[in-house]
């Protein structure tokens, strides 16, 4: 594809701000807010740099509110970002959404992208045609990720009757028909039993090992990251807080052992300096 | 056209066509909606059908230059059309934007607006066959009004309906867009879909009206939706009226898609995805 010689994503200062209503206390403070409402502006994302290369493997994490959440929606197209500069495979995602859309993947575990009412295939053929795949490459492609994700016995379910599980493999699939050379995770192993979330992850690590996928997991899960990321991106209040390897990150600090105690121990230590 | 915009175009109406099938193939999962849709419709009808006839026979052979059977005609068609053109696309955008599964949107290469519509005509296939026709048929039974004579004005009355379809769609695809600046706006959606009803010609043909109001509404998109399809029913419509309505409609199908492609480019920069 063109641009293989560029960064996945290429972000500098890439900042997203909201105006929040404050709601003034009382019934007398709702009723004047009738007339006039007042606002104060968030910084869901305050500035962050983020350099990914293809073929990397790269978790996101932080707290509920940290951010992660709005970064993937900018990183996505979904977002405008409110200043910074932003390339992610060459585009600038949100203006040209919709070539920029046929070179990612997207999977969010909270959402599903797959039709409620309709058997899993009729997703597919849709998607299909969304991504104007040849009746050849649609069916190989989707030979091979029935395959690899055990869907065979889904595909004429409808996606109502499905469980968590069942439906998150169908969502993966749902995310790369089209092959995308990147694919984005937000909160994909929440709710998965432990079984699923191991089939996940092994997925995972091996799409990236085959194809050569580029892998941005945006989790708070540390057994995730642990698993599938060589890198590690930690954001906290907006603002990226550790950049490098996973390796790196977990003896980062004197005295913890596990990714998940060096995270914390990261977010205390911000904590303090503020 | 180049052959890769060839291409495209033809990409573009399978996967239209696609997606209506789609929409489709929801609907008939509930088929239980089936028998109570063209229930309502009928009680909706039998209801305004009693109401005129009552006027009429208080009021003599005919009211403004209606008579009483191209009345009948005119309900009929206006009930039964509703089935068809009415369709929920403002409250599923303005419930797509509060819920956040809009993003879910936005990371498809296609566009959403035009996707909406288009499902939505796949829904109005499935209301026009399953609701509106055999409605059509059985409220010209029961009430004994004339069903269009020639082949012609069927063809107007069909071209007429997905006239007042699309100007319908576009309009609600408005309204939901609305829902970006206000986030909470069932209140103005309602009031909206009252003002549709009354405004189209629905209740009544806008030549009842008084006589300063009528040619305003008749301007206004709203007319296109129920009032000038049902006049073609009816056979109220001469070939220049009817090419004259059909201008119309298509001058306000630009400007209301002109407005729409504006309003959706602010309301992008404004998204904001409500949780997760």
């Amino acid at each position: 594809m063109p641009g293989d010689d560029q960064p996945a994503i290429d972000a500098r200062g890439l900042t997203k701000e909201f105006r929040k209503h404050v709601s003034r206390p009382g019934l007398g403070g709702a009723l004047l807010d009738l007339f006039s409402r007042r606002y104060e502006m968030v910084r869901a994302v305050d500035g962050i740099d983020l350099l990914v290369q293809r073929g990397e493997t790269v978790g996101y994490v932080g707290p509920n509110g940290a951010g992660k959440s709005t970064t993937i929606k900018m990183l996505t197209g979904i977002l405008v970002p409110t200043s910074g500069h932003l390339r992610v495979n060459g585009m600038v995602p949100w203006r040209e959404r919709a070539r920029f859309a046929r070179t990612i993947g997207v999977v969010f575990g909270q959402r599903s992208q797959l039709w409620w009412d309709l058997a899993v295939q009729e997703t597919f053929r849709l998607l299909q045609k969304i991504y104007r795949l040849p009746e050849s490459v649609y069916r190989e492609r989707l030979e091979e990720l029935t395959a690899t994700l055990g869907l065979s016995d889904l595909l004429a379910t409808p996606v109502r009757h499905l469980s968590l599980g069942q439906r998150m493999r169908c969502e993966l699939a749902a995310a790369l028909l089209h092959d995308p050379p990147l694919l984005f995770l937000d909160e994909p192993s929440i709710g998965l039993d432990v079984m699923a979330k191991a089939q996940l992850r092994r997925f995972l690590r091996r799409l990236n090992r085959e194809r050569g996928t580029t892998v941005i997991l945006a989790t708070h899960d540390m057994g995730d990251v642990e698993a599938v990321c060589q890198r590690a991106v930690v954001i906290n209040q907006g603002k990226i807080l550790y950049d490098g390897s996973v390796e790196r990150l977990r003896s980062l600090r004197a005295g913890t052992t596990t990714l998940e105690e060096a995270v914390r121990a990261l977010y205390a230590a911000a904590g303090r300096e503020k | 056209m180049s052959p890769v915009a060839d291409r495209a175009l033809v990409w573009g109406i399978s996967l239209y066509l696609h997606l209506a099938r789609n929409r489709f193939l929801s609907l008939l999962a509930y088929r239980a909606n089936f028998w109570t849709g063209v229930v309502i419709y009928l009680v909706y009808f039998g209801s305004y059908y009693y109401l005129w006839k009552a006027v009429f026979e208080a009021g003599g052979e005919s009211l403004g230059k209606l008579t009483f059977p191209q009345m009948a005609a005119y309900l009929g068609a206006g009930w039964m059309g509703r089935a068809f053109w009415f369709n929920n696309l403002d409250r599923e955008i303005a419930r797509e934007v509060r819920e956040g599964s809009l993003a879910l949107q936005l990371i498809r290469p296609y566009n959403y607006l035009g996707a909406r519509v288009v499902e939505a005509l796949g829904e109005g296939f499935f209301r026009f066959v399953f609701y509106a026709l055999p409605g059509l048929f059985l409220a010209a039974l029961l009430a004994s009004f004339p069903l269009p004579a020639s082949p012609w004005q069927w063809g107007a009355f069909l071209a007429a309906l997905l006239i007042g379809f699309l100007v319908n769609s576009l309009l609600n695809c408005l309204f939901g867009l609305l829902s970006f600046f206000f986030l909470r706006n069932e209140g103005f959606l309602w009031a909206k879909r009252v003002a549709v009803d009354v405004l189209s010609g629905v209740f009544l043909p806008l030549d009842l009206y008084p006589g300063f109001l009528r040619p305003l509404l008749a301007s206004l998109p709203f007319s296109l939706i129920s009032y000038f399809p049902n006049r073609a029913f009816a056979g109220l419509l001469s070939p220049s009226e009817f090419l004259r309505e059909t201008v119309l409609g298509l001058s306000w199908m630009a400007i209301l898609t002109l407005g729409l492609a504006l309003l959706w480019d602010r309301a992008r920069r404004r998204l904001v995805v409500q949780g997760g």
